[in-house]
């Protein structure tokens, strides 16, 4: 992986965790998060379990920036789509795993996305980024 | 000194200091926070308060066709439609925040602020210029390409220059 691909990489997996943490917090009776008032800060919802499962996840993604693996960036991505595909299945349900709302089936949305194409994306080697011949096309 | 050349200087864009980009990328991922978050209160199955928003088409038209079809295609099959918005604004929201192929979803939002736009603008309690504000902003993020800045578009698009295939110009040319 190229550095900024690298950079980009632990910067998803810390906002994962922090995200995840916040939703731990929020479910264990926190509540800062919750989707009423105005303040930035109340974006989304979920449970102590969807919290969990964020910060896991953002875990996989902190091996993936350790290792520099493509690979683990893709699964990665794969597994928050899952999370997202479950929210969206479960929105307005008596019986919604992650306790998440709209707001946070986009919030794994984007990890999700963002993991997955740093992942499968292509690269070139950052020297010839530089200095590559086609770069004109852009 | 060159006339000419005072003169392209005096066109030329502020927008490659830190601040700048900086700056065009926070517009950016507040632009997506704001769709995370209204994303939040539309719920299925009934998607209650979004087809009462979306009501206010008909209840106060702003443009009759748009009242029209509203009352006629979308209000009927309010489940199709109340899925099909949710799932634009969370795409519009993750993708803006990221800055991935960030024209194409700045288009889609202005669409979907177009929308919101004929639904709501003249009912009660509405500024219609939050709407109006909406549309610019999107339409600027469009105009500066703001995934370049701070966003996956910056850094996966040197990989789509170079790759051949259909799929990789498409994203060149939307990002």
């Amino acid at each position: 992986m190229t550095r900024n691909r690298t950079m980009a990489v632990a910067i998803l997996a810390a906002i994962a965790i922090i995200g995840g943490l916040a939703g731990t917090i929020n479910g264990l009776g926190g509540e800062f998060l919750a989707d009423r008032g105005q303040a930035l800060w109340r974006l989304y919802a979920m449970n102590t379990f969807g919290g969990l499962v964020t910060i896991a996840v953002g875990l996989i993604g902190i091996g993936t920036f350790v290792r520099r693996s493509k690979t683990m960036a893709a699964v990665t991505g794969v597994l928050f789509l899952g999370v997202t595909g479950l929210t969206l299945i479960s929105l307005g349900q008596t019986f919604n795993v992650f306790g998440g709302l709209g707001s946070t089936a986009c919030f794994w949305l984007m990890l999700g996305i963002g993991f997955t194409a740093l992942g499968v994306s292509p690269e070139v080697p950052e020297a010839t980024a530089v200095s590559g011949s086609r770069a004109s096309r852009a | 000194m060159d006339v000419r050349l005072v003169s392209e200087e005096s066109r030329v864009l502020p927008t490659d200091t830190m601040l700048a980009r900086g700056a065009i990328a926070a517009v950016r991922i507040v632009f997506g926070l704001l769709w995370l978050t209204t994303a939040s209160w539309k719920l299925p199955p009934d998607f209650r308060t979004l087809k009462n928003f979306t009501g206010w088409a008909v209840e106060y038209p702003v443009f009759a066709p748009y009242s029209f079809l509203v009352e006629k295609v979308v209000l009927p099959n309010f489940t199709i439609f109340g899925w099909l918005t949710t799932i634009t604004e969370i795409s519009i929201g993750a993708f803006l925040i990221l800055g991935l192929t960030t024209r194409l979803w700045a288009v889609v939002g202005m669409a979907q602020t177009l929308a919101i736009t004929l639904s709501v603008i003249n009912a009660p309690h509405e500024w219609s210029w939050a709407y109006y504000m909406m549309f610019a902003g999107h339409m600027m993020i469009w105009a500066t390409a703001a995934g370049r800045t701070f966003g996956l578009d910056g850094i996966l698009r040197a990989g789509w220059i170079h790759a051949d295939g259909r799929i990789f110009d498409v994203l060149r040319r939307v990002s």
